[in-house]
């Protein structure tokens, strides 16, 4: 009989963000072994009996402890591997500076628990990690995600070069949007190697949350879900925001991030005089979270840059409506006006124009567009086929089982 | 006299306003002290640097010790007053000390004067040129008056209550700081930044020649940073180019948000066509200036900017947005043109009706702007307002 697949899903963070937990959780459904490496965060999660998590120490003697049982249980066990690591430890060190202990941490525990597959979520990490191919036969797989892909390599042509020189050998891309695996062939990815496998949503955790009504007989209220970052775009929304408040609209505007607002953000805010129709609000909660978006009228994603934009799809899925850019791989998702709209990116007056399409809807054809969004996330973004679209990706990799 | 002059950092590329500044005041008679985060080797004036930090609490512990003792053994007046005035303004216990320790360096020193490079010096510092017995005055600027108090709400409170003087570059950033309507009458004096005419001098080859007759070269200088308003510029040369104009774009600087206008030029797909130069030293931005035809300075926010001054007086046809003090740098339609700001489809607007003016009209322009700059932004009128300002 043929034992189960083992595969390390690696962010570096235990538990990782909403899509990766997602990829977790219905990936444990499938026959598969999934061994979870990082750094414990405050969050508590508690994954199934197949989901084995690795957590590292955060304090000094700790992490002293936690290195010499990791290199003493590889000493007895697996004493080549430990060679072999040495070796490679040794000419990485002489190449750029290494912190041991830090070093020892991450690796020693991954060493010991080979996978057969290691899953990397964020590009950056390929080269700290693609000594598990060339030394232990370990298969990479790579999901291309957002700015790891589509600008960081525009910037830091190191970067670029690394990428040029490593993606050529990555066995297989996990592509969150058609759009981003494009971006990726120009970086040597095989474009037989790249599957597009859309994030999904859990709706068992999103039913409670879903919109009954759809009319707006007060103040319009337009919703921002997202962290403060440039490419989230909030400028363009904020003077789109300004054209309609002269236009004597109706209208309140909220953006939802956890972290503070950026000086951009709120220097706008005030240089516009909109403060009193726009707030600023930080929630932790993700209950929280899809409880405003329910309270809300439209949901807005004024974003530059996304590989795919998960608030949408949770939205589409309350049956809020959705107004989003057309950057990234937006346009897979919304692909046409009878899910939500779409703005040409970087334009406010095209914003501004959509923006009072959604307020001029009537609720039959608000309560249309949702059903059509939601019948799509039901279709293409469901939870359980997640798991097993990522199943068929791993197995597509020719001899995935690591005889190492 | 000698003026302690209180500044973030200062480098070999250091803000130009500020070794402008100082200059003006050794012209002056006067003596500069520096006192700033960064030392480097200077042969010109004293720097004081910042009260170190140590990583280590047992070595930081003995540091704040010695320096209260020798202040204490030098000024023991100074450090008692200092004490004084904080317990008086209610600041806590422990931020009365922590104050001490960071106002230390100046405090030990012999001025005459302290002066604010940035209104954001200032902060934590406001009873330290009062416990000296001197006069304190500052420099107030864009990002001082209008961003940094947005995420630090009446953080100049105690200043506008203490300062005994306030130096702006802008009409404009009176108006924001509201100093003119407080209700203790601050002196303020608005001195605006002043650039050596006669190296910023217009060739005559570049006085008469024909934007229309090649590719335009557009050139900005200015940090990466957001306020400058680089990608609503980007995106209206994007459009400009969906039109069938051929140009390039040079942008020297350099800044946190290179990552950012990379990825704008590549989306926008202006990557033939523009240049991140990254930082020039001052004296080589002449070239560019030389070789350019438009200078763009589509700020979201500015408080008057040298540069915009420079390529006036350089002979560049010069296009600004309407923020901040660039409304007061540049006159529209007589010495540049002065755009709404945050509307890329404006910027290109004028950018096209700017290109189809007659060289006649082009020339007026140019010989206003340099007209202008040399009468009004000579150093030595700045000189002369300084002396004024510091008497």
């Amino acid at each position: 009989m043929e034992t189960k697949i083992k595969i390390a899903i690696y962010d570096g963070v235990i538990p990782s963000s909403l899509f990766i937990e997602n990829l977790i959780g219905s990936l444990s459904k499938q026959d598969v072994e999934i061994y979870l490496f990082g750094r414990l965060s405050d969050k508590i999660v508690n994954y199934p009996n197949n989901v084995k998590k690795i957590t590292y120490p955060e304090r000094k003697l700790l992490t002293i402890g936690f290195v010499l049982m990791q290199i003493l249980f590889m000493l007895f066990r697996h004493p080549i591997r430990l060679k072999k690591i040495y070796l490679h430890y040794r000419f990485i060190s002489k190449k750029e500076k290494i912190y041991f202990l830090n070093w020892c941490k991450n690796v020693l525990p991954v060493i010991n628990n080979l996978p057969d597959i290691f899953h990397l979520q964020w590009a950056k990490a390929l080269p700290k990690w693609f000594f598990l191919k060339d030394l232990f036969n370990v298969k990479i797989a790579l999901s291309l995600r957002g700015a790891h892909i589509n600008y960081s390599p525009l910037a830091n042509k190191e970067l670029k070069n690394i990428y040029k020189n490593l993606f050529p050998y990555v066995d297989v891309f996990h592509s969150v949007s058609n759009a981003i695996g494009n971006e990726a062939i120009k970086y040597g990815a095989s474009d037989e190697k790249i599957k597009t496998i859309y994030s999904a949503i859990d709706l068992k955790k999103i039913n409670i949350y879903r919109k009954k009504q759809w009319c707006s007989n007060s103040t319009f209220n337009f919703i921002s879900v997202g962290r403060h970052h440039w490419k989230k775009g909030y400028p363009y929304a904020l003077l789109a925001i300004k054209k309609l408040l002269e236009k004597n609209l109706d209208i309140h505007y909220t953006i939802v991030a956890k972290n503070d607002p950026s000086e951009e953000v709120l220097y706008h805010i005030n240089d516009l005089s909109i403060k009193d129709y726009v707030s600023l609000i930080s929630m932790e909660s993700q209950k929280e979270v899809y409880q405003k978006m329910s309270e809300s009228d439209c949901l807005l994603l004024p974003s530059v840059e996304e590989g795919i934009a998960n608030v949408v799809l949770e939205a589409m899925a309350i049956g809020l409506p959705v107004i989003s850019s057309n950057c990234g791989g937006m346009r897979e998702i919304i692909t046409d006006k009878s899910k939500g709209l779409i703005f040409k990116l970087r334009d406010t007056s095209n914003l501004v124009f959509v923006m009072k399409n959604i307020m001029n809807m009537s609720e039959r054809e608000k309560r249309k567009m949702v059903t059509n969004a939601m019948s799509h996330i039901e279709k293409k973004h469901d939870y359980d086929g997640l798991g097993y679209k990522m199943f068929q990706l791993y197995r597509s990799i020719n001899n995935y089982k690591n005889k190492c | 006299m000698i003026i302690g002059f209180v500044i973030p950092r200062f480098s070999s590329i250091s803000e130009t306003f500020i070794k402008s500044k100082i200059k003006i005041l050794e012209s002056l008679g006067h003596e500069v002290t520096i006192f700033t985060k960064l030392t480097v080797n200077n042969d010109h004036f004293k720097i004081v640097p910042n009260p170190k930090t140590n990583e280590s609490l047992f070595i930081q512990i003995i540091n704040i010790l010695l320096q209260y003792f020798i202040l204490f053994l030098k000024r023991p007046k100074v450090f008692l007053n200092f004490l004084k005035f904080e317990k008086q303004d209610r600041v806590s216990f422990i931020n009365r000390w922590k104050n001490l320790y960071l106002n230390s360096h100046i405090l030990k020193e012999d001025i005459d004067w302290l002066h604010f490079g940035f209104s954001t010096m200032s902060i934590n510092r406001e009873n330290t040129a009062l416990s000296m017995s001197i006069p304190m005055s500052t420099s107030i600027r864009g990002y001082d008056i209008c961003v940094y108090p947005l995420k630090n709400l009446e953080c100049y409170k105690k200043l506008w209550l203490k300062v005994d003087k306030v130096h702006s570059i802008s009409k404009n950033l009176v108006e924001i700081s509201g100093i003119n309507n407080l209700d203790g009458d601050i002196p303020y004096n608005i001195i605006s930044p002043a650039i050596d005419i006669d190296t910023f001098k217009c060739s005559d080859k570049k006085m008469n020649s024909d934007i229309k007759k090649q590719k335009l070269q557009f050139l900005t200088i200015a940090r990466l940073n957001w306020i400058k308003g680089l990608e609503f510029t980007l995106e209206a040369l994007a459009l400009l180019l969906s039109k069938g104009v051929d140009f390039h774009y040079n942008i020297i600087g350099s800044g946190e948000e290179y990552e950012r206008l990379i990825f704008a030029t590549y989306q926008l797909e202006l990557t033939k066509h523009v240049s991140f130069l990254g930082s020039v030293k001052h004296k080589e931005t002449r070239q560019f200036y030389d070789s350019s035809d438009i200078y763009l300075q589509y700020s979201i926010n500015e408080g008057f900017c040298n540069s915009v001054l420079e390529a006036q007086c350089m002979g560049l046809i010069t296009i600004v947005s309407n923020s901040g003090g660039l409304t007061e740098n540049v006159i529209h339609e007589k010495t540049g043109w002065v755009v709404e700001k945050n509307s890329p489809k404006s910027l290109v607007n004028t950018i096209e009706h700017v290109v189809k003016k007659s060289n006649n009209e082009i020339y007026n322009v140019r010989k206003n702007a340099i007209n202008h700059i040399r009468e009004n932004f000579n150093l030595e009128k700045q000189t002369i307002q300084f002396d004024k300002f510091f008497s």
